[in-house]
């Protein structure tokens, strides 16, 4: 461990006081304050995009906040550098592990400018393995042979080495982000007891979650954040979980209210046939029993937490990453699952990830817009005209609702909205039956997210069954005719549209039942 | 699949790949049953001698592979220093014929060679291009001044200070053999024991967690560009020795053979893993082929086919074994 003197608790060791910042004109934390007492553990709740990550990078000197000031151990800085973080003691616990696989686990707790071990220029791997021994094996309890290579660790254990490695640097503040996201039941319980340690030797901790059995189960103290705001807060002994799930929920109930007097009732939708059906689909990492109808012309909402394993229900649906169970797509039965054929069984799938995953970036927006219907618009000798392919995608643009500085545009030009209308029309375009929208409006401003949720609904109209998994409560409330909620892979609940209740809701997504 | 699962075994203890001295073995063998010279002391220190040059240049190219990089100039940037060397110390005045050069072609050399390799690291970091496009549009430059500064035709030497490094012995081995076990060792402790061969390992394995962790990315890049080149004029300096010329056409397609050993030693072209105990393997072995066809008798024209089944084998060997570490990804929801 560093050399800094772990500080005394009781006296606040770190503050926000009105900690602003915004990305283009948007707000993502606006007036943050709130204090963490040495020996302390503040868990920092809040819906995904409630603006954690961001607090988070402030902390650690990689974000200037705009406005506000952070006190340090009794001095205020108007920003934070790495530099400072690091001499302030104040060390995080990513999310995505900043480890090295290829290394041993004592070079990766020691490694960096000035943290290794040397003598003469050579690395004491003795010494450092001692101290690795010192830190994960009697500190964290890990039991681990320091010399064995991260890459054969489990994620959990290597969790366990990001902590060491963030033990190794920082003195006094430990931030941990999610930690648990990605862990087993019993990796859970040895992190629980890895924070609790540390707050008994000192440690200042910063536990963020969206998990709310961890919540009740480790901090001292809760704020929860909602679309960058401190909207409330308190100690687990004074909060009930339905109240501190409707703290994280609530928004502005009335917009979701006139969004839902423009959406047809589709009472009638248990009548439609089946498009799709899912049974049992179990993968070897997270999935367990998933087992769902969604009919023609049917909303059907995926709630859930990150890492919930809703993309990963679009996935193997999909064949792109192979799961156990069965697939009926009207009907009859999906075997032999890969994204090909399922686009040929009338499966279009929209990811999460546009730029990634399904925008050719650097290509015109006609080529974009046509790639899913190449086949149908070869002519004689399979040649493509280009003036057929422009021809289609000026339809398909028009249809819906593209805004573009032209066809030859490169996709690149377009806004993050535009961007996801193309991908949507270009899935269209294959006439599918079924159509999985993962996050369809995830950063994309307003105006664009309204005329989505428009497309949506008046594609269920027209008798598509839509799977639309949403992390935006608000919209899933408003677009869904069902929702079911997802807890560590497996589906926790099932709401008619009567039933639907925010509160419930993320209670369920976060605890596994209701609240 | 009991060979695989005990080779797979010895790789996890080790870190390492074996397969390279799994195939030398089966090569060496078939060698020695099928040509009785093969195995005599003479030949076997002929091989090490051959392969001396390029195992120094290997070792260098390790460093830049390890470092999830890739140098394609060696060829050019060893032709580049020997022939700036050369015209710095050769005698003055005597044109054309066998010249003596001095004994200033080695420092001036072997800076030269360390200053043209942290030049492409230098592209590599102020222009923000990859190592593949900056390190071949230097295997151009530097050939072609090369070839602007003395011409296309082969140098030869009087007696000089040039062959002794070349050709000079101590208890019946070439010194050249000395040169790549002292170089060798040396590469391997900064490797394994110093931090900067620890960085390099690291930044090989993960750039992200590299600049989350705060490691000097850029700064290792010009050490491993640099030492590469040094390891280039190095191994130009025991060639040109040996040969007693400076050809016009040195290093020309240098670096391939110098991949091909490397890859074989075991390096992922991807980065984060490899060794310089491969790397040398990987040279002998290749020597080991063109040396044993040789006794045979074989036609030249299959060398090259022998050598490149033998990549393809390496690889594969190296693939069936690799497959099990799978990259967990983080963070998927």
């Amino acid at each position: 461990m560093s050399q800094a003197a772990v500080p005394q608790s009781g006296a606040p060791h770190l503050t926000l006081t009105g900690v602003a910042k915004s990305y283009a004109g948007v707000w993502v934390l606006k007036d943050v304050s709130f204090s963490v007492e040495a020996g302390q553990v503040v868990a920092l709740v809040g819906e995904n995009g409630a603006g954690k990550s961001t607090l988070k990078n402030i902390l650690c000197g990689l974000v200037a906040p705009d406005a506000g000031t952070l006190t340090v151990a009794g001095t205020t800085f108007q920003r934070l550098t790495s530099d400072d973080a690091r001499r302030l003691g104040i060390g995080a616990i990513h999310q995505e592990l900043s480890l090295f696989p290829n290394l041993s686990i004592a070079e990766n707790v020691h490694i960096g400018v000035g943290t290794l071990p040397t003598r003469f220029g050579l690395i004491q791997a003795a010494m450092m393995r001692e101290q690795s021994l010192r830190l994960l094996g009697d500190f964290l309890e890990g039991g681990f042979e320091p010399n064995r290579l991260v890459e054969t660790l489990s994620l959990g254990e290597r969790q366990l080495v990001e902590v060491a490695k963030a033990l190794h640097r920082a003195s006094a503040m430990l931030i941990f982000d999610e930690p648990t996201t990605s862990l087993s039941v019993r990796e859970r319980k040895r992190m629980f007891d890895v924070v609790r340690r540390l707050r008994a030797s000192g440690y200042g901790i910063i536990y963020i979650t969206h998990f709310m059995e961890e919540v009740f189960a480790l901090a001292d103290k809760v704020v929860v954040l909602r679309d960058g705001r401190v909207v409330g807060g308190g100690t687990p002994t004074t909060l009930t979980p339905a109240q501190l799930a409707t703290m994280m929920a609530g928004r502005e109930l009335a917009a979701i209210d006139t969004d839902l007097a423009a959406h047809p009732d589709r009472s009638d939708a248990a009548a439609a046939p089946v498009v799709l059906r899912t049974r049992h689909l179990s993968d070897a990492s997270l999935l367990r029993d998933v087992t769902f109808d969604l009919h023609a012309g049917e909303v059907l909402g995926l709630a859930g937490l990150m890492g919930a394993g809703r993309t990963e229900v679009a996935q193997a649906i999909f064949g792109i990453n192979p799961a156990t169970g069965d697939v009926e797509v009207e009907g009859s039965p999906f075997l032999h699952r890969s994204p090909e054929s399922a686009k040929a069984r009338g499966l279009a799938l929209v990811s999460e990830d546009r730029r990634a995953d399904q925008v050719f970036a650097a290509r015109s927006v006609y080529e974009n817009l046509s790639s899913t219907i190449l086949r149908e618009l070869r002519q004689a000798l399979g040649l493509l005209s280009r003036t057929r392919q422009r021809q289609r995608a000026a339809d398909l643009a028009r249809e819906y609702g593209v805004r573009h500085p032209g066809l030859d545009a490169p996709m690149a030009a377009l806004s993050g909205g535009n961007q996801q209308k193309c991908i949507i029309a270009r899935w269209l375009a294959t006439s599918p039956t079924v159509c999985i929208l993962d996050e369809p409006t995830k950063g994309i401003d307003v105006g664009a997210k309204a005329e989505i949720h428009l497309l949506i609904s008046r594609l269920a109209a027209n008798g598509l069954g839509v799977l639309l998994i949403s992390s935006d409560l608000p919209e899933l409330l408003a677009l869904s005719h069902r929702i079911l909620v997802m807890h560590k892979g497996g589906i926790v609940g099932a709401l008619e549209r009567s039933q639907f209740d925010p509160g419930r809701i993320v209670g369920m997504a976060s605890m596994g039942k209701a609240a | 699949m009991t060979v695989a699962a005990t080779l797979r075994r010895a790789q996890r203890l080790g870190g390492q790949q074996y397969s390279i001295v799994l195939i030398l073995l089966v090569v060496c063998t078939i060698f020695a049953v099928a040509s009785g010279p093969f195995l005599s002391v003479t030949n076997l220190t002929n091989i090490l001698l051959q392969a001396a040059a390029t195992s120094i240049a290997a070792i260098g190219m390790t460093f830049v592979i390890i470092l999830a990089e890739v140098d394609i100039s060696v060829g050019s940037l060893m032709s580049l220093a020997m022939t700036i060397a050369w015209m710095v110390s050769v005698a003055p005045g005597q044109a054309g014929g066998e010249l003596p050069v001095s004994v200033w072609i080695y420092p001036v050399g072997l800076v030269l060679g360390a200053a043209l390799g942290m030049l492409n690291g230098v592209l590599i970091n102020q222009l923000r291009i990859s190592a593949f496009i900056a390190t071949l549009a230097t295997m151009f430059a530097y050939r072609g001044i090369a070839w602007k500064l003395v011409g296309s035709s082969d140098k030869p030497f009087a007696e000089s200070p040039v062959l002794v490094l070349g050709r000079s012995e101590l208890f019946g081995i070439g010194v050249p053999v000395y040169l790549m076990i002292v170089v060798a060792a040396a590469a391997a402790v900064v490797l394994r024991r110093m931090p900067v061969g620890r960085y390099i390992y690291a930044i090989g394995g993960s750039q992200r967690s590299a600049m989350e962790t705060g490691l000097p990315v850029r700064k290792v890049r010009l050490v491993a560009f640099g030492f590469s080149g040094l390891c280039c004029a190095l191994a130009g300096l025991i060639t040109i020795g040996r040969v007693g010329v400076l050809q016009a056409n040195l290093g020309v397609g240098f670096e391939f053979t110098v991949f091909a050993e490397v890859v074989l030693g075991g390096t992922s072209l991807l980065g984060g893993r490899g060794s310089i105990v491969g790397s040398i393997l990987g040279a002998v072995l290749l020597v080991v082929i063109d040396n044993g066809l040789n006794l045979l008798n074989a036609s030249v024209y299959i060398y090259d086919v022998i050598k490149g089944l033998i990549l393809i084998i390496g690889v594969m060997i190296d693939v069936a074994l690799f497959t099990r570490t799978r990259p967990v990804v983080l963070g998927a929801s």
